[in-house]
C-alpha cells in the first residue's frame, strides 16, 4: 500500500508561500500631501509612485487642489503640468508655486498630452505630472500608472465627473472634489467681493484607505 | 600718454560669435593685452608698441576690413575715454589733459547708464557730462548713491577701470568622416558614442567640463545641419553627453544619409568636484536636461516657464519662455509665498455671451441665471491709443459655477471660470 507524502522541504516552502500570501500586505510609503484633513482622510497621505485621479465639476476646487500640490512638488523638486491652455500661472504663483522650476508642456491633443506625460515620468526628474482633463483608451492610463508606480512619481489626472471607466479602473487613487459652499463679502453691491470657496474632497478610492473619508478645505481667493 | 585703442564695431551682432572670435585672434598682432568687452567692441593696451597712434588705428582698421567689418576707433588714456572717442570721434586720440573739456559737450548716453536714471538727470537740468561733472560730488553720490560716483569721474574724463585680458579660448572638437554613409539610426548613435569618446578624452586631459555642445551633421546631398545641445551642469561623463544627445535627437529625420558627423564643446568650466544642484535631493540634474531633450525632439519647440509680470489685463499678467536646462538651482532668491490652498483662475476660449442686466449688474448669462456678483473692475489698458475699457466681473451661476466675464465695448464675454 503506498501513501502520497510530501517530501519535507517542499512542503515547508509551500506552507511559507500559503502563509505570505495570505499575510495583509504591507502598506505602501505613505506621502503626506500637507493639507492636514485630507492627509487624514487619506490615512497618512497618497503613495509616492501613483496614478491619482482626480474628478469634479467645474468650480470643485480641481485645480486649487492641484495648484497646493504642485507648489508641495516645486518646493524640492520639480514638477510638470501637461497644459491644455487652461492654467494660469499667476494663481499658480499666488499659491506658492515655484514657476521656476515648473515645466509646462503645451499641448491641445488628447494624445499629444499624455505622450508628454509618459515622457515626463519616464524622465524620472519629476516629483508631480498633472494632466488635465481628457479622454483617452483604458490601455494609455494603464500605462500611465505603471510608469508613476516604476518611477516613483505623482501623476495626477484632473477629470470630470462621472469619471470615466478607463481611468478610474486604471487610477490607484480615485478622490472627488465638491464645492461645498461659495463665500461673497456681506458688504452690499457693487462692493461685494469673492472670497473664496469651501471644498470637499472625498476619497472614492484608495488601496491603502478603508471606507470612504472625505475632508474639509476651505480656499480663500 | 593716451595707450588704450578701443575698437568698436556697431553692426556686429551677438550671434556672430565665430567671426568675432575670429577678429579677436587677429588682433593678437596688435596687442598682447586685449580686452574683449562684448562682442563689437574691445579695448587694446598699446603702451611699448611701435607706431605712432594713427599708425595704431589705420592697423586697427586694416585687421577690421579683412574680416568684413567697419570699425570706429578711438585712443584714450583711459578706457572709458578710448570708448568714448571711438563711439562720438572716430579716429580721433585725446591726450589726459584735453579730456574732460572734450567730454563736457556729450550726452549723459555716453555713461551707458539706465535711461531712466538719464530721465532723471534730464528732469534736474543735467543733460551733457559737462553739466554732471559740474555737480559737487558729495551731494550728488549721497543722492544716487556709490555708483554715481563713478559716474561723476568718468565725466571728468576719469576712470581707473583696469583691462581685463582676454580669456584664452579653448577648442575641443572631434569628427568623423568620409568612411560611408550612415542610414540608420543605430549607426548615428554608434558614431556619436565614438565621438563623444574622443572629445571626452581631449576634455579629461585639459581637466574642463563642457557646458553645451553642437553636433554637426553633413548629408550626402551636400546639406548640412548643426543640433546645439545644452546640459544642465558642466560635464565631462561620457554616458551623460550621449544620454542627453541621444535624448535630443530622438525622432530627428534627416533628408539623405549623413556623411560627417562632427561635435564641438562649448562653455567650458574648470574640472572638479561636481556642484552639488538637488543639495536636498538625490536627482541628478542631467536626467532633467535628457527629459527637456526628449519634449523637444517630440514637439520640435521647447517645454516653457512661466514668468508673472505686472499688467492690468488677465492675459498679460504673464508670459512663457524656453525653460532653461541649466536651471536646476532652488528658485530666484525671491521668498516663495507659503504652499496654500487658493481659487485657480482656469482660462477658457474667450467667447461672446448673452447678458441680461438688472439694477447695473449681470442678472443672467446666456440664459443661466446669477445668484451673486462682484464687481465690476474697470481695467483700461492702452487708454491713451484707443480707449476700449473693460469691466470685468465675478459671478456665481445657480448651478455654483464660478466664472469671470466681462464686458467690453458693449458686448459681454466669457473669460475664465474658478476651480
Amino acid at each position: 500500500m503506498s501513501a502520497f507524502v510530501c517530501e519535507p522541504p517542499r512542503y515547508a516552502a509551500f506552507e511559507r508561500l500559503k502563509t505570505a500570501l495570505s499575510a495583509p500586505s504591507s502598506p505602501p510609503p505613505l506621502r503626506a500631501t500637507g493639507l492636514a484633513c485630507l492627509d487624514q482622510a487619506l490615512e497618512g497621505g497618497l503613495p509616492r509612485g501613483c496614478l491619482v485621479a482626480l474628478e469634479g465639476r467645474a468650480s470643485s476646487g480641481r485645480y486649487a487642489l492641484a495648484a497646493y500640490l504642485l507648489a508641495r512638488a516645486t518646493r524640492n523638486g520639480f514638477a510638470a503640468i501637461c497644459d491644455d491652455g487652461s492654467w494660469y500661472p499667476p494663481a499658480l504663483a499666488q499659491a506658492g508655486v515655484d514657476l521656476n522650476r515648473l515645466l509646462i508642456v503645451p499641448g491641445s491633443e488628447p494624445l499629444a498630452l499624455l505622450r508628454s506625460a509618459d515622457l515626463l515620468i519616464r524622465g524620472g526628474a519629476m516629483a508631480l505630472v498633472v494632466v488635465p482633463p481628457l479622454r483617452a483608451r483604458p490601455a494609455l492610463w494603464r500605462r500611465l500608472r505603471s510608469l508613476a508606480q516604476n518611477h516613483a512619481t505623482w501623476a495626477l489626472a484632473l477629470a470630470a465627473t462621472p469619471l470615466e471607466d478607463g481611468l478610474a479602473l486604471a487610477a490607484d487613487v480615485q478622490l472627488r472634489a465638491q464645492l461645498e459652499a461659495p463665500r461673497w463679502s456681506a458688504t452690499p453691491a457693487p462692493l461685494t467681493q469673492f472670497l473664496g470657496y469651501d471644498v470637499r474632497i472625498d476619497v472614492l478610492r484608495a488601496r491603502h484607505v478603508r471606507g470612504r473619508r472625505s475632508a474639509y478645505i476651505s480656499a480663500v481667493a | 600718454m593716451a595707450t588704450i585703442l578701443c575698437i568698436d564695431i556697431p553692426a556686429c551682432l551677438p550671434s556672430e560669435r565665430g567671426q568675432w572670435d575670429a577678429l579677436l585672434d587677429a588682433c593678437d598682432s596688435l596687442s598682447p593685452l586685449l580686452d574683449d568687452d562684448r562682442p563689437g567692441r574691445v579695448f587694446a593696451q598699446m603702451r611699448g608698441a611701435l607706431g605712432t597712434s594713427q599708425q595704431w588705428m589705420d592697423l586697427a582698421r586694416e585687421v577690421c576690413a579683412a574680416h568684413g567689418y567697419r570699425a570706429h576707433v578711438g585712443i584714450g588714456p583711459n578706457r572709458f575715454v578710448a570708448g568714448v572717442v571711438a563711439r562720438y570721434a572716430d579716429g580721433a586720440c585725446w591726450e589726459e589733459p584735453q579730456c574732460a573739456q572734450r567730454l563736457a559737450p556729450l550726452p549723459l548716453a555716453a555713461l551707458a547708464i539706465d535711461p531712466a536714471i538719464i530721465e532723471r538727470l534730464s528732469l534736474l537740468g543735467v543733460q551733457t557730462l559737462g553739466a554732471l561733472a559740474a555737480l559737487p560730488h558729495g551731494p550728488f553720490v549721497r543722492r544716487f548713491g556709490a555708483v554715481a560716483a563713478t559716474w561723476h569721474s568718468r565725466a571728468r574724463g576719469i576712470d581707473a577701470t583696469p583691462l581685463r585680458p582676454r580669456a584664452r579660448r579653448c577648442s575641443i572638437e572631434a569628427s568623423l568622416l568620409g568612411e560611408g554613409s550612415v542610414t540608420t539610426h543605430d549607426q548615428v548613435l554608434f558614431a556619436l558614442r565614438s565621438v563623444i569618446a574622443q572629445v571626452v578624452a581631449d576634455c579629461e586631459r585639459a581637466g574642463l567640463r563642457a557646458g553645451r555642445l553642437d553636433v554637426h551633421f553633413e548629408m550626402e546631398n551636400g546639406d548640412a545641419e548643426d543640433v546645439p545641445v545644452a546640459f544642465a551642469a558642466p560635464t565631462a561623463d561620457a554616458r551623460t553627453l550621449f544620454d542627453v544627445v541621444r535624448a535630443r535627437l530622438e525622432g530627428h529625420q534627416f533628408e539623405a544619409p549623413i556623411s560627417t558627423l562632427r561635435i564641438r564643446l562649448h562653455e567650458f568650466d574648470e574640472g572638479g568636484q561636481d556642484i552639488a544642484l538637488f543639495a536636498d535631493e538625490s536627482h541628478d540634474p542631467q536626467v532633467l536636461a535628457a527629459t527637456l531633450g526628449r519634449l523637444r525632439a517630440r514637439h520640435g519647440a521647447p517645454v516653457q516657464r512661466a514668468h508673472v509680470q505686472e499688467a492690468h489685463l488677465l492675459e498679460h499678467r504673464y508670459k512663457y519662455d524656453a525653460f532653461p536646462a541649466a536651471v536646476v538651482q532652488k528658485s530666484t532668491g525671491v521668498a516663495l509665498p507659503d504652499e496654500a490652498f487658493i481659487p485657480q483662475l482656469r482660462l477658457l476660449r474667450v467667447r461672446e455671451v448673452q447678458v441680461l442686466v438688472a439694477h447695473g449688474a449681470p442678472a443672467s448669462v446666456d440664459g443661466r441665471r446669477v445668484c451673486a456678483v462682484a464687481g465690476p473692475w474697470r481695467v483700461n489698458d492702452g487708454w491713451f491709443e484707443a480707449p476700449m475699457p473693460r469691466d470685468e466681473y465675478d459671478v456665481q451661476f445657480e448651478d455654483a459655477t464660478l466664472a469671470r466675464i466681462y464686458r467690453q465695448g458693449g458686448v459681454w464675454y466669457l473669460r475664465a471660470t474658478y476651480d
